[in-house]
């Protein structure tokens, strides 16, 4: 009975230092797992903002871009109409071309120069 | 008897290491996610005076199209305008150099020259005139008495051997060379542009 007990202790003893192993085992795992966590902090940091920064960065040249075509859509616009205008314009100097043409003869003949 | 509960001690044991790497695990990634997330927070800070700067950018650009745009809608209007009075006034300018060399053409020459005679202060003029008008039959004696009972001053006129660049006009200038008076067609034009320009454009762009 005694040499049952002794052959107990002396296996739980063994046990005892298999545990503290696979703990310490574990332990070691884990502190480096947090090692590696803070080393790579740095670079996750400077990759996260990298990607931030060029996002925003798309953004903005996305607002200029977009303001750009609707600028040059609108002078396209304006464009057209200038060159309606200058339509309507040769139209109506062509209708009046005579009484211009006539003012011009008659202001240099009767006018004093 | 002993061995189940070796095992059972073994076991909690793997139990417990597993855990301590699990949240060892799970701490690091904690870790990775609020750095990242810092990260994110301090470039969306400068963000916003980027975002900024892109959109006083853009009003500019889309502000500086347009101006751009309405002053060549502006210019091509301008131009087109000014072309169209200059047609006419080629127009003009042609029917004048080939208009009939009648009375009237002769009285106006002759009202020009006593026009230009009083202007140059009488005395000893002559009178240069074109090709076309050379034979032309102009009293300029009879000139001369006017130019001469308007300024009190003797005065003679004679035409000149020199002869106009264009088909139309005069020039009357004192012999002496101290006075002379344009009446070349280009000169004439010159001289009244500045008041038919706003004339034409009346008759012409009226209601456009």
């Amino acid at each position: 009975m005694t040499e049952d007990f002794v052959a107990i202790i002396m296996k739980l003893r063994e046990v005892e230092e298999d545990v503290r192993a696979l703990i310490e085992e574990a332990q070691d795992r884990a502190d480096k797992i947090l090692e590696e966590a803070q080393s790579s902090s740095h670079r996750i940091y400077r990759e996260a903002y990298l990607e931030e920064v060029k996002r925003i960065e798309e953004e903005a040249s996305r607002i200029i871009e977009d303001a750009r075509v609707e600028a040059e859509r609108e002078a396209s616009s304006i464009l057209v109409k200038a060159e309606e205008m200058l339509d309507e314009l040769r139209a109506k100097a062509r209708d009046r071309f005579e009484e211009a043409v006539k003012l011009v003869l008659k202001e240099v003949m009767e006018g004093g120069l | 008897m002993i061995d189940p509960l070796v095992n059972r001690i073994v076991e909690d044991a793997r139990v417990k290491a597993q855990r301590i790497i699990d949240e060892a695990e799970r701490e690091a990634k904690a870790m990775i996610e609020a750095r990242r997330r810092e990260a994110i927070e301090a470039a969306r800070r400068e963000a916003s005076s980027i975002i900024m700067k892109a959109e006083v950018e853009a009003a500019y650009l889309k502000r500086r199209i347009l101006v751009d745009a309405r002053m060549r809608a502006k210019w091509m209007e301008i131009v087109e305008k000014n072309k169209l009075i200059e047609d006419v006034l080629r127009e003009a300018a042609r029917r004048l150099e080939n208009m009939p060399r009648d009375d009237r053409y002769r009285r106006f020459l002759e009202d020009r020259i006593y026009e230009y005679g009083v202007l140059a202060g009488g005395g000893d003029l002559e009178v240069v005139l074109s090709e076309d008008d050379r034979g032309f039959k102009l009293d300029i004696d009879r000139i001369a008495e006017r130019v001469e009972a308007t300024v009190g001053i003797p005065t003679t006129i004679r035409v000149s051997d020199s002869r106009l660049k264009s088909r139309w006009g005069v020039v009357v200038r004192r012999l002496d060379g101290s006075v002379e008076i344009d009446g070349s067609l280009e000169a004439v034009f010159e001289r009244l542009k500045p008041k038919l320009q706003p004339m034409l454009a009346r008759i012409l762009f009226m209601g456009v």
